[in-house]
């Protein structure tokens, strides 16, 4: 499934949430861990020249996918320790060409939910 | 000096690292032009970025270029190219990045990502007296 915001993923992972087993709970830190990083994502876009941003619900894994398509990446010093706070929540990213102009850029962050109990 | 034990890297790394780091010193010191001097503790960062990625980037990259010192320049610079870069550690990239003036990826036309890593501060000046700073 994908969204074109973090909010509305939330309103449809929260829907989800009831169609899964009841071993798995939405840890509602981590959806408020990662609301707070739209802003980052938001201000990729404007300083990397970003035309779009897209989250997903792996339905394997219940990973959180967040696709941004900007025209650079460049981190330097005042930009540094924010991207390396969101670096350090990803369990992985990665960069690709998307076309000649833009890359894109995956992270993928934990699943949102837990085992209860 | 470098903390190594910080960033998760095998004793043979650490030793591998070490290792590189000596041969880019003395291959400096037996070019010196003698206008600048090598920063060491900014070249152990430098290489210890080195290593990082390469074992970061070690099946997506396609090509990586190491440039620690060029005569008459402070820049160190690190060239990576690759058709994707995956980091299944990001939080070991950020650190290594840490390190680093700044970094950036970009696409290129012919189907690959160009990933530069530059270091400034790679060497020092001596004073005019001709004393090491």
């Amino acid at each position: 499934m994908k969204f074109d915001s973090f909010q509305s993923a939330v309103k449809a992972i929260k829907e989800i949430s009831g169609r899964l087993p009841d071993s798995l709970v939405l840890d509602e830190q981590r959806v408020s861990s990662l609301r707070q990083y739209c802003s980052v994502f938001d201000k990729m876009l404007c300083d990397f020249c970003g035309e779009n941003i897209e989250f997903a619900v792996d339905p394997d894994s219940l990973e959180l996918i967040v696709t941004v398509i900007v025209e650079n990446f460049t981190i330097d010093s005042p930009r540094r320790l924010v991207y390396s706070e969101l670096l350090s929540r990803a369990v992985a990213v990665s960069f690709q060409r998307y076309d000649d102009d833009h890359l894109s850029i995956i992270y993928e962050f934990p699943s949102l939910w837990v085992l209860a109990g | 000096m470098v903390d190594y034990s910080s960033f998760h890297i095998t004793p043979e790394e650490e030793e591998a690292t070490r290792e590189f780091l000596k041969r880019v010193m003395d291959a400096v010191d037996n070019d010196e032009t003698g206008i600048s001097i090598v920063d060491e503790e900014r070249m152990a960062q430098f290489v210890l970025c080195d290593t990082i990625l390469r074992k970061l980037l070690k099946g997506s990259a396609v090509r990586i270029d190491t440039i620690p010192h060029d005569d008459y320049s402070s820049v160190g610079t690190i060239l990576v190219l690759a058709k994707q870069l995956v980091i299944r550690d990001p939080e070991l990239f950020a650190r290594a990045m840490s390190m680093a003036s700044n970094y950036e990826i970009c696409p290129r036309t012919d189907g690959y990502i160009e990933f530069a890593v530059t270091f400034y501060g790679m060497t020092k000046k001596f004073k005019e007296d001709g004393d090491e700073v």
